[in-house]
């Protein structure tokens, strides 16, 4: 599903040179779930930002579902991004002026899709991840829990083949931490490849494999036994 | 989507309260202008279009060069219709129009010999019966091809008629035609009125062969007397030029008059689709507008609609910044940047339709209170106005367009992953940012309206304050019309009688008229012949006193009934190189209108008209030719002296209607057009104020919340009040002097022009201009300060604790 080779990030200022990747070579399968860890400023979330087509890399290949997308225009990218990627943050990043429904419902408002399918797939995933009876609440009225459980439902609403999590469970405390943790590992086992960036070992024994990252390089790469499910 | 777009739209405005209400209240304000300037400009421009054949339709008007000066006027020589209907080709109806200006009729309803109802009307003409085949009357009873066919006869408006008879079957009823003998003119025929964006709006229209009485018709068979109350109009053939009729008219001068005559005067056709616009000639509505004016009245609305939108951009760009986390996570859920900027003009297009809605519904409420400023009423008539609509519509496009397309641009081009990490900064830059060009581009137009203003109130205070060489003080107009000289001096001493009564004298016209009497004066001494033209004004002996004139040589005229001496004034001596010598000129002859006598005194110049004229040579003679009665009076006891005035009136007049006027209201009046362009500069300056000020409001309370970590920062390291406060002001100065720079010279030129129509006119020195830019100041300091002030004086732990 992904094929990084040789990645490079590099951004500079009129001063500064900050090398952020460095000859970074990955491949994730389909149906894989992969936690990357390392220190703060390792290049983690830059990673991440280029695996959802959010960003270019400054040199070497990137190719995803098949698709060589290293050096593709931001509209070509958005239009790849639609229906296949979906992202869950640290800070939930719900929009405040839209209720529940309205947030999950938005990626398939942006697919063109009808109404009526909206609201079946949107309630479904309400469904799939119990927050239906939220439905009509703002984001501000929800525990952090319950919000990252509704970026989550927005995050696979569109039936995303790919899902980002950048650390998801950054701002919950253990309980809603582990909550939000077992229904990634069950999207997972539903088929849905996930790529999860991470501080917390305790979630990163989620993933089948880790990958260590360190001043851009990557370090490891350890394949786990019998992680929880 | 769409409603998607909406829904946030109206929560997002719900949520910015502050930021909605100078949003829409901004833009509203500018609707309203935009469609109050188009219905005003809409109202004028429909002038006389309903016509049959408009663009066949003409007035004859004439063009003299008089000493050099070229002068236009709108009337004619009374034959000229008829002569047109003999001699020129190409001409389908022709028919002069006359209506006695200086005279205004009573007419009286009589029934069975008693009088039931007397009116005096200024509405009148006496027309040729081709008048109806020129101008299209819609007809309520009688018949438009004979109704004034024969003497005596006259057709009268709706409205005309309930109010003299209370009924509108009134055919077949006669009136009397400003007393006199009972020769009653019929009412042949009653027309709807005609609607209120005519030149042409005659209440009663009667025959032109009707007899002459007291004046009331022009019988005059001399091609050489003009007056402005003889107009001749034309409809032409289909298919023939203005030129081809032009050409006829010079001949009929030739032949009529002389070949010296034509050289010096021509006859032309003007279209009626002039007559409202073409400020050399008059029209009987009193109101003409140049094109130029609605053009200016445009520009205006134009550029307060603009001002809105510049609020608007400003404001939105502004607080992007805030918006910034929603634009970069709608981007990474798949939106691409043409369908956020679809929703950002979604948006804008929403806050528009309720400005427009708001603008519409109000601009109702204004134009039902705005009639007395224009001196009409322009309506809305929103369902049936198909250019309105468009307009509307229009209005809609350009502010979605100006004021969205920015913003929407601006916000669309977030890059995600800095915009989800708030990492957007508020690009409040260096140099000129499109921000700071905006807001220039507004302080520019709300400069130059300040300064318009400014000058032109100070041009009108001149006007008033200005010695026009009489009092015009405690003095009362009462027109009359009567040459009755016993009745007119029974009239005098009954009012002499009184305490409340200082001095009364009978003239043509009083000092200062709209009404100018004049003709060519004539000096011939030492061979050598003076001639120009000048003013005559026919007094009796107590005008000199009554008026305050000053006698500077000579002395008073004695009563008399024909022309048997002149006073002349100051300019006249001049003009006749006598300079300030003016015990010389006493016993001279000189002779106007072919009456000689001599000069028997010199009086102080005086102003004859208003002060857009400047002086001229003046006669003054005795001669039994009055239409008004100045009454100089106590002004401790007005009340009673009008009392008094009206009493005695009725005595020697049974006949006539009882009115007056305050000679330096009337004078006020004179500057009826400059005080009303005044009064609706003020209302768009105060406008455009309210729109710059709320948008100023809008950014610096924007610029304090985002910039309340710096000012914290800056105050924990030791910045005092007033540095916080030069943090907002040194660059408000900077724009609103920018903004000075390129305002002042605008509008020295646009008022150096407008000033151009004056002969009395106030000098465009620096003052104006500084205090204009003082007050922007004054404006913007007040606007800011509140919230600068309070961003100043906020504790620094706590604006550095909500980082």
């Amino acid at each position: 599903m992904i094929q990084a080779k040789n990645l490079k990030k590099v951004y500079s200022t009129e001063e500064v040179e900050t090398t952020a990747l460095n000859n970074v070579n990955i491949e994730i399968k389909e149906g894989e779930f992969v936690a990357i860890m390392g220190p703060s400023g390792c290049g983690k979330s830059t990673l991440l930002n280029i695996m959802g087509l959010l960003d270019n890399p400054s040199d070497g290949e990137y190719h995803f579902l098949g698709h060589d997308v290293s050096n593709r225009t931001e509209r070509e990218r958005a239009q790849l991004r639609k229906g296949n990627i979906g992202f869950i943050f640290q800070s939930f990043n719900l929009i405040d002026e839209l209720t529940v429904f309205e947030n999950v419902e938005l990626p398939l408002l942006y697919l063109g899709m009808s109404a009526d399918e909206r609201k079946e797939k949107a309630e479904a995933a309400l469904e799939r991840m119990s927050m239906m009876h939220r439905r009509n609440h703002f984001p501000q009225q929800l525990s952090g829990g319950q919000q990252q459980r509704v970026a989550i439902a927005r995050a696979v609403v569109a039936n995303a083949k790919l899902i980002l999590a950048d650390e998801p469970t950054g701002n919950l405390d253990s309980d809603h931490g582990n909550e939000v943790m077992k229904v990634l590992a069950e999207l997972n086992e539903q088929g849905t490849t996930i790529v999860m960036v991470t501080h917390s070992p305790h979630d990163a024994d989620y993933a089948m494999r880790v990958i260590h990252l360190f001043d851009g390089h990557v370090v490891t790469e350890n394949m786990q036994e019998g992680f929880h499910v | 989507m769409f409603k998607n777009y909406i829904k946030i739209a109206f929560r997002n405005l719900i949520k910015n309260k502050s930021q909605t209400f100078i949003n829409v209240g901004g833009l509203t304000l500018g609707i309203i202008c935009a469609i109050v300037i188009f219905l005003i400009i809409q109202f004028d421009l429909s002038f006389d279009k309903w016509h049959e054949d408009p663009d066949r339709i003409y007035r004859v008007v004439r063009h003299e060069t008089e000493f050099g000066k070229s002068v236009y006027y709108r009337g004619g020589p009374y034959p000229l219709a008829e002569a047109i209907r003999n001699d020129v080709t190409g001409i389908e109806h022709s028919t002069l129009v006359f209506n006695n200006l200086s005279n205004e009729p009573i007419i009286s309803y009589y029934d069975n010999g008693n009088l039931v109802k007397k009116l005096k009307e200024s509405d009148f003409a006496f027309v040729d019966p081709d008048y109806f085949n020129i101008f299209t009357y819609k007809w309520l009873s009688g018949n438009p091809e004979t109704a004034i066919k024969n003497p005596n006869t006259a057709v009268v408006t709706q409205s005309f008629a309930m109010k003299l008879f209370g009924t509108t079957d009134v055919l077949g009823k006669s009136v009397v035609f400003n007393g006199g003998t009972p020769a009653d003119i019929e009412i042949t025929g009653v027309v709807k009125d005609m609607p209120e964006n005519s030149d042409f709006p005659f209440t009663f229209i009667g025959a032109n062969s009707t007899m002459d009485r007291n004046g009331e018709t022009a019988e005059n068979p001399s091609w050489g007397s003009n007056s402005s109350s003889m107009q001749t109009y034309v409809k032409l053939e289909s298919g023939i030029t203005e030129e081809q009729v032009n050409e006829q008219l010079e001949a009929l001068i030739v032949k009529y008059r002389s070949e010296e005559i034509a050289a010096e005067l021509d006859l032309f056709l003007q279209p009626l689709s002039e007559i409202h616009f073409d400020s050399r000639f008059n029209n009987y509505n009193g109101r003409v507008i140049e094109k130029n004016m609605l053009l200016a009245l445009g520009i205006i609305g134009l550029f307060l609609l603009i001002a809105a939108c510049i609020n608007f951009i400003n404001l939105n760009t502004a607080i992007a910044v805030s918006r910034s986390k929603e634009v970069g996570l709608r981007k990474t859920l798949g939106g691409t940047k043409s369908q956020l900027m679809f929703h950002f003009f979604g948006e804008t297009a929403f806050i528009t339709l309720i400005a427009l809605a708001l603008g519409v519904g109000l601009s109702e409420i204004v134009l039902q209170n705005i009639s007395p400023v224009l001196g009409f009423s322009p309506e809305m008539n929103l369902l049936s106005n198909v250019e309105l609509q468009l307009f509307i519509i229009s209005i809609f496009l350009l502010v979605t367009l100006l004021a969205g397309w920015y913003p929407a641009q601006h916000l669309s081009n977030f890059n995600p992953i800095e915009a989800i990490r708030n990492k957007i900064q508020s690009n409040y830059g260096k140099g000129l940012t499109l921000r700071r060009g905006l807001i220039i581009v507004q302080f520019t137009i709300t400069q130059v309206l300040i300064i318009c203003t400014l000058i032109m109130a100070s041009q009108i205070r001149h006007f008033k304050n200005q010695d026009l060489g009489f009092e015009k003080e405690a003095v009362i107009h009462v027109p009359i019309q009567n040459e009755d000289m016993p009745i007119l001096n029974l009239f005098k001493s009954s009012l002499l009688n009184k305490t409340t009564i200082q001095n009364v004298s009978f003239s043509n016209t009083g000092t200062t008229s709209n009404s100018v009497w004049g003709g060519n004066y004539i000096m011939i001494e030492d061979s050598i012949r003076h001639e120009n033209s000048g003013q005559v004004k026919f007094i009796d002996e107590n005008f000199i006193d009554t008026y305050g004139l000053t006698l500077l040589a000579g002395t008073n005229i004695q009563p008399s009934d024909t022309v048997n001496a002149y006073i002349v004034n100051e300019s006249f001596a001049k003009e006749v190189g006598y300079g300030d010598n003016f015990s010389d000129l006493i016993g001279k002859t000189t002779s106007m209108w072919g009456t000689e006598a001599p000069i028997v005194g010199v009086i102080k110049d005086f102003n004859t008209q208003s002060l857009h004229e400047g002086l001229s040579p003046v006669l003054l003679a005795p001669r039994k030719s009055f239409f008004q009665s100045a009454i100089k009076i106590n002004t401790s006891r007005t009340k009673e002296a009008l009392g008094e005035i009206e009493r005695a009136f009725n005595t020697a007049f049974p006949d006539l209607v009882f009115e007056y006027s305050f000679l330096d209201e009337s004078i006020e009046n004179m500057y009826e057009d400059e005080q009303r362009t005044a009064k609706i500069m003020n209302a768009f300056t105060l406008i455009a104020i309210i729109i710059g000020s709320l948008g100023l409001f809008g950014l610096v309370s924007y610029m304090s919340t985002t910039r309340t970590k710096e000012i914290g920062v800056r105050k924990v390291l030791g910045a005092n009040l007033l540095d916080i406060l030069k943090l907002f002001g040194t660059e408000l100065a900077l724009l609103t002097g920018i903004s000075f720079v390129i305002a002042a010279p605008i509008s020295w030129y646009l008022m150096r022009n407008w000033l151009e129509e004056f002969a009395y006119k106030i000098e465009l020195g620096i003052g104006i201009f500084l205090l204009a830019l003082s007050g922007i100041l004054l404006i913007s300091v007040l606007t800011i300060g509140y919230k600068s002030l309070r961003a100043a004086l906020s504790n620094p732990i706590e604006s550095l604790k909500s980082e």
